[in-house]
Parts: structure tokens; C-alpha cells; sequence
């Protein structure tokens, strides 16, 4: 199959590299079917609309999907052959749209839509010059970024941080402490089943019933949540701006979890040969006597770093080293996930993309916070 | 795919509600034109339409405001809410089935009971019964996130193919005449599972701009109080609302930006205070001695670092 003549497939091939939205061609063909019946034929945002209902499954990659879709409308435009003389008439005039749209709601509807033609041509103003249009993606994306940096504990770039005394407080993190605890809360997974004391009626009943009478209750099982999480801060350096963070976290987990034990070390860049058991680096553990901590006592693992997103440049070494350390771990600790202070939209360009492709990454954000218990499930 | 299968199928416009609605005693609802399309797509492709928005959106009202559009007074034979919580078992959608009443009518040696007596239909199990061709159910799963991780994944066999099986009873298909509508509202607290989401489509609640939120408030208060509001006046409220909520939306510090829900309450007990005298508004349509205070500020800002934010600016 030609895949470069179907209509906005390149678009909803590059939301499934850059999310984890976990789109299948059943989905994409549901767009396909609907827009060849002529649904949203209207106009750019409802083109828009239709792909956001269908594909768009959590809110938190808007900024990436408004962006691709822009670029793939654009490019749409611009390859879609000169229109047959019949089709500009019925897709141009407004109430002609409205009403193929109610033919195809009308569950009368005796009559099957015409077939459009492969690919029918945009009702939406023609589109901007290609300088412009790049200028306002470009603005859109700067509006972003600045309003996702007043989230940030500080501004990303080190040097002046260090120039202006204050307090570093964790008030202006971008996720609220109490949504933190909120979320790890969901992190309680079952990890022993001990009997209980509450009876299991049904259970009982059934019992009776299979041994033709009563000889004792059934009890429902008691779910123990004990687990034990190791948390890998990488901080000095770029990750000075995201320490109170970091600590924030960690401190969220720990009082919002009981029966648990969490462990933090310190690394700096990218873990390596030791880690530390503080930030002052007064004491240290050679990674592979941690390793075999971790299989005596299995844990989950988080480790807390921008992955080179701060001050951006593609680190082949740290991307490597990352990369070795990682798979020299997994075996020992298969649900490791990435937790990222640094927000998605500023990972392309950097390492932290292609440590993204190896290790479930997530960025501080509600969103992403909120993702974590679903992917630490399916490790 | 095929077209709408619904008979007597008519679109969902978000008319019936316009006002406070009062033999149903249902407060008005307004959806917005994306809302309406969402719930034209659900339909259409028969798949469940997940909600999401800030709390106090108005995403667990969309099913009833849809149930009583298609089916006006008689809607709650046709609407079917199952409200979430975090104890909730996907079993309890489809029956409960009583194990203690068997147990004693064995043990009082009742014979020739029919074995469906036992069983009572769930919320989902109710809409699978109920539900036509010609007056398909509205069902509302609310706050799915609520529940247990699994759960989204229990019910992915019973929502792809409208059909469940009770073996206590032996009744192996119990199954839908036609899909029910169905809305699923979230609230993010929790990442749903991928292979839940996949059946889904999906839409999330803007919050409403300032013309609409006067036409929600305008609503409520024709609906409470037998005297309104100067129009002039309500904007003015609503006006400060709207900034107290982008202030707070935008900055990092603020914990829970004030919901729809949040302002109606405000404005009903401001218009309470008006209608008793207590408050008064000023020639310019402010309202007199709090020009620069905010009233009430315990109705719109719920945690304590929000009420320091939302305080502190207008004091």
C-alpha cells in the first residue's frame, strides 16, 4: 500500500512515534471512513476536531498534536491536486457541507453518500505564506515554552541563578504537592494477599454449596501494599535549578505512603560506577553492590534527571552510558521509569529524545505525574 | 461503519435544558457546539465518549441533559447513571448477585426458585436491557479514575460487544438490542489503560468563556430567585470571576483554579444577599463596600494557598 496517498497518515504516524497515545490502524481507519463520507469537510478546525475526538487520548500531548496537525494540514494543502470541476461546488457552499453532514446522520439516510474522491479539496482559507505561518508556529511554541518555565523552580539556565539570592521554595513547582501525593497514592500496588479477617459471603456460599454444608467461613483476601522504591537524583550542574523539586518529590512519596521504603541516591549527569548516599557525597555504594541490593529486596525504580534537556545538545557519550547502564540494571529492576523537571516540549534537540526511546520518560508535570502508576503497571 | 442506526435518530443539540426545568426540577445546561459534535461522533461510530475537564465542568451533567433531550419526561427509564468509587467492581456494573438470600432459602429448604430472583442488574446491565434501536439507553459511567486500575480493563469485553454472562444464574448472554450511548467522565487523576482508550473517543471541557458563563449564571438565577440580577451588574461579577479563574489558571503558585460549579454558587449567594438587601450595587454596576474585595471568597477558593492568592490580589 502507497501509504503517501492516504490522507493525513504521515500526521497520524508521527503522533505514534512522538507520544504513547498507542494509536492502531483500526483508529486511523475510522478517520479514513469518516472523512470520505465527507465529515468534516467544514473546515480546518473541524478536521482538527474529528482527529482530536478520535486520536487524541490524553490531553497532555495537545501542544505536539496542534503542531502536527498545522504542519500536516499544510503539507495537505499543498499536494492536493487541483480539484475535479463538480466537487468544489458541493464542498465549497456551506449549507451543500451541512447538508451532506445530515445525510449522514439522518438514519433514513435511503441514499449511500456519492464517493468522494480520494482526497477532497480543503474548504479552509488558502493557506498562509510558508515565512509567516513557520513565525506563528514558532510564536505558539514560544508562548508555551514561557508559560511552562514559570512553572519551573527557577529559570533553566544556571548562571543566573546563582546571581540573584533567594530562597528557593517549592511553592512555584509545577505540580502541587498534595496532587503529588495524590497520584503516588495510586502507586499502592497489591503486593501480598494474606487472609482476612471480613467474610467472603459469596465465597461462603459457594463453599457450602460445593461441600453440601457448612464447615467454615471464606474470608476476603487482606491486600498488604509494602513495596520498596529507589529514587536516582542526578543533581549539581544544569539539575541545580531542580533540586527543591526533586527533594519535594521524594518527600510527597514518603508521607504519602505507608508500609513502604524509599531509598535515595545522588548521581551527577548520568549514573555511573557509584552512586551517592547524599548530596554531599560523604558516602557512596559501587553500583554493583546496589544491584545486588536490588535483587535480595526487588524495588521500582524512578530516576529524577533532565537527561541533557536543560542545557539541550545531543550527548552521544551520555546517551551511551546511559543507555549500558540501563540495560545492566533492568534485569534487576524492570520497572524503571524517567522522570523528567525539564517539559517535553523542550526534549527535541537534546539527549533526552533518544533516552526517551529506551526508558519510559515522563516530564513534572500533572500530566505526566499522572501517568506514572499506568506505566509502572505495564513494566 | 455504517451510518446512524438509531431510529428516530435526532442530534443532540443541547435544546432541551436551555432553562431551569422545573416539573424535572433539572438546572440548565449548556453544551458547546465541539461538545455536541462529540456526542453526534460517539453515536455515530457507537463508541464510549470519555469527558474529561476541570472538576465542576459540567461533564457528568452532559448524560442527563442528553437523556432528557431524546426522551424529555420519561427520561430515567432510559438513563442510566453508575456513579464510581474507589471500591467499585466492574461486576457490580453488569449484577449483584444475593448469595445470603439463596443461603437462606436453601437452609428453609425453598424449593423451585427461579434463580433470577437472586440477581439484581447493575447500572450497565440495566442500560443493556433497556436499550433500542428506537430509544437507545444513555449511560453514564462518572469518574472512572476513581476505581481501581484494572477496572477500565474489566469491562472492555462487555462495552466491544454490549454482552455479559451471569453463570450463577446460567444466563450466558445477556445482551444489548442496541449499544447504548454511553459518557464516561474522568478527572485525570489517574492514566487510564491503552487498550481502554483505544475504544474510546474522546473530548475534553474547555473551560466556558465570559458570554457563556454569563448565560450559565443568568440561568441559575432565573431558576433560584423570582428577581434577577441587573444584567449589567451579573457581567461585572462575572467579568471578576473570569480574571480571578485566568490568574490563577496561569500562575504556578494556585492550586485549584474556581469551577463553573464553584461560580454558581458565588453569584446565587451574592444575588441571596442582593434579594435581602444586605448587598447593594453601585451606580457603575460594582458591588457597593466590595469594589475591592472579594466576597465570599470561601466559595471559589478552596485551598489555603489559593485564598491567600485570590485575596491577596483583591484586597
Amino acid at each position: 500500500m502507497n501509504t503517501d496517498t492516504l490522507v493525513f497518515y504521515d500526521f497520524f504516524t508521527q503522533l505514534r512515534k512522538q507520544t504513547d497515545l498507542q494509536l492502531d490502524m483500526d483508529q486511523y481507519t475510522l478517520f479514513l471512513e469518516l472523512f470520505a463520507r465527507g465529515y468534516a469537510w467544514g473546515d480546518k478546525e473541524q478536521l482538527r476536531r474529528l482527529c482530536s475526538t478520535l486520536w487524541l487520548a490524553r490531553p497532555q500531548y495537545r501542544d505536539i498534536f496542534d503542531r502536527e496537525f498545522d504542519r500536516a494540514f499544510e503539507k495537505w494543502i499543498a499536494t492536493t491536486p487541483a480539484p475535479q470541476p463538480e466537487i468544489p461546488a458541493k464542498a465549497n457552499k456551506k449549507p451543500e457541507t451541512t447538508e451532506n453532514q445530515t445525510e449522514l446522520t439522518t438514519p433514513q439516510g435511503k441514499k449511500e453518500p456519492e464517493q468522494p474522491p480520494p482526497a477532497p479539496p480543503p474548504v479552509s482559507p488558502p493557506s498562509t505564506p510558508e515565512s509567516s505561518r513557520m513565525a506563528a508556529v514558532y510564536l505558539e511554541l514560544s508562548d508555551v515554552d514561557a508559560e511552562e518555565e514559570q512553572g519551573q523552580a527557577g529559570n533553566a539556565d544556571g548562571g543566573s541563578i546563582l546571581e540573584h539570592a533567594f530562597i528557593l521554595t517549592n511553592h512555584f513547582l509545577p505540580v502541587k504537592e498534595r496532587r503529588l501525593q495524590q497520584n503516588w497514592r495510586y502507586l499502592r500496588f497489591k503486593a501480598e494477599k494474606k487472609p482476612g479477617t471480613e467474610i467472603d459471603i459469596g465465597a461462603t456460599v459457594e463453599r457450602v454449596a460445593r461441600e453440601g454444608g457448612f464447615i467454615d467461613f471464606e474470608y476476603e483476601p487482606r491486600i498488604e501494599y509494602k513495596r520498596v522504591f529507589h529514587f536516582l537524583i542526578d543533581h549539581e550542574g544544569s539539575m541545580v535549578a531542580f533540586e527543591a523539586m526533586a527533594q519535594q518529590i521524594v518527600n510527597a512519596f514518603r508521607s504519602s505512603l505507608v508500609n513502604t521504603q524509599v531509598h535515595t541516591w545522588y548521581f551527577h549527569n548520568y549514573p555511573g560506577e557509584v552512586l551517592f548516599e547524599n548530596p554531599f557525597h560523604t558516602a557512596a555504594i559501587d553500583t554493583a553492590s546496589w544491584r545486588a541490593r536490588l535483587r535480595k529486596n526487588p524495588a521500582a525504580l524512578f530516576i529524577i534527571s533532565d537527561a541533557g534537556a536543560a542545557r539541550g545538545g545531543e550527548q552521544f557519550e551520555r546517551i551511551l552510558a546511559t543507555y549500558d547502564w540501563l540495560e545492566a540494571t533492568r534485569r534487576y529492576a524492570p520497572q524503571t521509569l524517567w522522570l523528567n523537571p525539564v517539559p517535553r516540549s523542550r526534549w527535541p534537540g537534546s539527549s533526552a529524545v533518544y533516552i526517551a526511546s529506551f526508558i519510559p520518560m515522563v516530564d513534572i508535570s500533572k500530566s505526566g505525574i499522572a501517568m506514572l502508576p499506568e506505566l509502572l503497571k505495564r513494566l | 461503519m455504517s451510518l446512524i442506526k438509531e431510529k428516530n435518530y435526532k442530534r443532540y443539540e443541547g435544546a432541551a435544558l436551555q432553562s431551569y426545568n422545573k416539573e424535572l426540577k433539572l438546572e440548565a445546561y449548556f453544551p458547546s457546539e465541539e461538545l455536541k459534535e462529540a456526542v453526534e461522533l460517539a453515536r455515530f461510530l457507537q463508541r464510549p465518549l470519555l469527558l474529561r475537564g476541570q472538576p465542576g465542568c459540567g461533564k457528568t451533567r452532559l448524560a442527563e441533559a442528553l437523556a432528557v433531550e431524546l426522551y424529555g419526561d420519561e427520561y430515567k427509564k432510559h438513563y442510566k447513571p453508575w456513579y464510581i468509587k474507589s471500591s467499585t467492581k466492574a461486576r457490580e456494573g453488569l449484577y449483584i448477585f444475593d448469595h445470603l438470600k439463596r443461603l437462606r432459602d436453601v437452609n428453609m429448604q425453598k424449593e423451585n426458585v427461579d434463580l433470577k430472583t437472586y440477581r439484581k442488574l447493575g447500572k450497565l446491565g440495566e442500560a443493556f436491557e433497556v436499550s433500542t434501536a428506537e430509544k437507545p439507553a444513555v449511560l453514564l459511567i462518572d469518574e472512572i479514575d476513581k476505581a481501581d486500575l484494572d477496572f477500565p480493563n474489566d469491562l472492555l469485553r462487555e462495552l466491544d460487544e454490549n454482552r455479559f454472562s451471569i453463570p450463577e444464574t446460567g444466563e450466558l448472554d445477556v445482551q444489548a438490542e442496541y449499544p447504548p450511548i454511553i459518557i464516561i467522565t474522568s478527572n485525570d487523576e489517574k492514566e487510564l489503560p491503552g487498550a481502554f482508550l483505544r475504544r474510546c473517543i474522546f473530548h475534553y471541557i474547555e473551560f466556558p468563556g465570559e458570554s457563556l458563563l454569563l448565560q450559565i449564571a443568568q440561568a441559575k438565577i432565573a431558576a433560584t430567585f423570582e428577581k434577577e440580577l441587573p444584567e449589567e451588574a451579573l457581567k461585572k461579577l462575572i467579568e471578576r470571576f473570569k480574571k480571578l479563574h485566568d490568574d490563577m489558571d496561569k500562575h504556578a503558585n494556585a492550586d485549584l483554579p474556581p469551577s463553573t460549579s464553584a461560580m454558581l454558587d458565588w453569584v446565587s449567594m451574592i444575588a441571596q444577599q442582593v434579594s435581602t438587601g444586605k448587598m447593594t450595587f453601585t451606580k457603575d454596576h460594582d458591588l457597593k463596600d466590595w469594589e475591592d474585595t472579594l466576597p465570599f471568597p470561601g466559595l471559589l477558593l478552596k485551598s489555603l494557598d489559593d485564598y491567600r492568592f485570590g485575596t491577596k490580589k483583591n484586597s
